[in-house]
């Protein structure tokens, strides 16, 4: 266990838009009285639930729970349309919602035909846009992306929406730290603690505090208990190994020989393969899984790493509500102490 | 005859709850949550309005096929649907044409429009077909639209003169079984103003008028009475002088407007000519208190 384990971080649960209404309903009824700090809700792209109604819903079920898109891609809706989901939905969850934006994952954007030249440029606009609109102004702007002509969301009043990023490159990062209220992070432990020190030392740069800048860690989380099985997690780890860039990759202090065995595996037979070669070291590593009490010392590890918010998310497997409880009242009673 | 009214977005979601929640308890059949690009989100606030109430429909829309793809706008439906049950229905039309370019989308080759229209009807249509009570229609004008509007459940076209809701049915020809007319015009009915004096029903009014194509205001003796007002609103967009050089004669054909007894007179001369619905447009739904004249209008019937 890290030496920080007592101190305050904040814990969510992760959802997908491909979740049945019963397990998200599930989710939003229970999550005030389970202590859950916020939940975030990422979109698979034209995939099962509609996000903006999914988050809705949540906020409407919930009381003292934030709720976020996590992330909704700007590539895929008129920002029109992302902004004037916000205005409602902050207005739904006074005050409770977060908008996560992103570009989306590079195989989304390919198959729906996204290739943009900037991608950098275009969610910095994006960003001031959004702000612009928030604070009430009349914008107009034209880019790869947008062609707003006099557009303004008829408010009178400014309104407050976080908006935090969902990205993975360095030049975003940067950006991040410049621009975004937070980051939603995924990867390894290193690649984590590497990421939140360009967040940070481009926050610093542009004069804004570190601390301002919430970092959000989202990695698969697997319990190997309540029906929860090792087998699942170490398909799911090898399946994110397979999909990790190399130059990540290249950041990691694993047995490099190991992760290519895995990758091939994976790639010639699938997951259930490649979870032959996926040892405690690498679940630890692309995953949080194990015990109740294994899993949140991983989150107090991570926290250390300067994270300040931990994700339990999918796959959810074996009696995952149980598991939920279970994490979540762990939480509360090593916070208590 | 089914009774609708269309919510206006423009006020915050608690005032747009209170409404809706007025209109179910005052038994309106159906709550429409139109759908304006420069305010807040339709389908979200749908979701909203289906948790606080219990007995009506919501219809959702006009949403337009030119902002929302097709399939995004079926997951819409279907969202709403497995979470509050099959009491949706949904409005598709083009939109109107300059706030759709102030947003980035284009209408595109004008030529496919009504053929591009009918195909996002379709495929929403086969999308929703496990869902038997959804209603897709579509919101139409010109005579290719509504001619169109038989590959939907029904038609709503937003004038209200009767005469020319007859050419509507004419052009429509034969209707498939169920199929719905309905009327969306600019509404004010109950209120203590005269028709002629509330800026609000005179300004929605003029909006349809001024909107409609070339060819069916000369059909119906418009196109020289509006052109004045048409030029001007080319130069400086509405504005209250330009609605007032508009005839009341004209925005009268456009809007229902008037007491009780004039709305019910309304109905049975609609129900004469084969009108299913009626749905009471802007500025009806503006207020809470419009919605409750409504409700009073429609327990007096």
């Amino acid at each position: 266990m890290s030496d920080t384990s007592n101190a305050m971080y904040r814990v969510s649960v992760g959802i997908t838009t491909s979740m049945k209404v019963s397990a998200t309903s599930w989710i939003g009824e229970n999550a005030d009285s389970l202590g859950i700090d916020g939940i975030w809700v990422g979109e698979d792209i034209g995939i099962g639930q509609e996000t903006s109604i999914l988050t809705a819903d949540l906020l409407s079920k919930t009381t003292n729970v934030r709720v976020g898109t996590g992330i909704i891609p700007i590539t895929m809706h008129n920002i029109a349309t992302l902004a004037r989901a916000a205005l409602t939905l902050n207005e739904i969850g006074n005050g409770r919602f977060v908008l996560g934006i992103g570009l989306g994952g590079i195989q989304d954007l390919v198959k729906h035909g996204v290739d943009l030249a900037k991608p950098v440029t275009e969610l910095r606009k994006s960003t001031q846009v959004l702000k612009q609109l928030f604070n009430a102004e009349v914008v107009t702007v034209q880019s790869e992306l947008m062609d707003l002509k006099g557009f303004s969301l008829s408010i009178n009043n400014l309104i407050r929406i976080p908006i935090f990023f969902g990205v993975r490159g360095p030049q975003m990062l940067k950006l991040a730290g410049e621009l975004a209220d937070g980051v939603i992070l995924s990867g390894p432990s290193d690649y984590i603690k590497y990421a939140i020190g360009i967040i940070n030392k481009s926050a610093v740069a542009e004069g804004r505090k570190a601390e301002d800048i919430e970092k959000v860690v989202w990695l698969p989380t697997i319990p190997t208990f309540k029906g929860g099985s090792e087998k699942l997690a170490k398909s799911v780890v090898a399946l994110v190994v397979a999909d990790t860039p190399e130059q990540v990759l290249d950041l990691l202090n694993i047995d490099r020989e190991r992760a290519d065995r895995i990758r091939q595996a994976v790639a010639e037979s699938g997951p259930k393969e490649g979870a032959g070669f996926i040892d405690q070291q690498f679940i630890d590593i692309f995953a949080i899984s194990g015990s109740c009490e294994h899993m949140v010392d991983r989150f107090e590890l991570f926290k250390s790493l300067g994270a300040t918010e931990l994700v339990l998310g999918p796959p959810f497997s074996g009696d995952w509500r149980e598991a939920m409880k279970d994490i979540f009242q762990e939480i509360h009673l090593r916070r208590a102490k | 005859m089914e009774w609708g009214i269309a919510i206006n977005l423009r006020e915050p979601t608690s005032e747009i709850i209170e409404k809706a929640k007025a209109a179910d308890q005052g038994g309106i059949d159906t709550i429409w949550v139109t759908d304006f690009p420069a305010t807040r989100l339709s389908p979200v606030l749908a979701s909203i309005i289906a948790q606080n109430t219990r007995n009506c429909r919501i219809g959702v829309g006009l949403l337009s096929p030119l902002i929302y793809k097709p399939s995004h706008i079926l997951q819409m439906m279907t969202t709403l649907i497995e979470m509050y049950g099959n009491r949706f229905d949904l409005l598709l039309g083009p939109g109107d044409r300059a706030k759709l370019r102030d947003i980035g989308v284009d209408y595109g080759d004008i030529s496919t429009l009504v053929e591009r229209m009918e195909g996002s009807v379709t495929a929403i249509r086969k999308g929703l077909e496990e869902y038997d009570t959804t209603r897709v229609f579509l919101g139409a004008q010109g005579q290719k639209m509504i001619k169109a509007s038989t590959c939907s459940n029904g038609v709503l076209l937003n004038f209200s003169d009767s005469e020319m809701i007859q050419w509507a049915l004419t052009n429509l020809g034969k209707r498939p079984q169920g199929f719905k007319i309905g009327a969306f015009p600019p509404s004010l009915i109950g209120s203590s103003k005269m028709c002629n004096e509330h800026l609000g029903i005179k300004t929605s009014a003029a909006v349809v008028a001024l909107g409609l194509s070339p060819s069916i205001l000369r059909r119906f003796g418009l196109k020289e009475k509006l052109q004045p007002a048409s030029d001007k609103m080319r130069k400086y967009g509405m504005t209250q002088d330009l609605v007032e050089m508009i005839d009341q004669e004209i925005l009268d054909r456009f809007s229902l407007c008037g007491d009780i007894q004039s709305n019910n007179d309304q109905l049975e001369s609609y129900r004469k000519i084969g009108v299913d619905m009626v749905v009471y447009g802007p500025p009806q739904g503006a207020s809470l208190k419009g919605v409750e004249q409504l409700v009073n209008a429609k327990r007096k019937v």
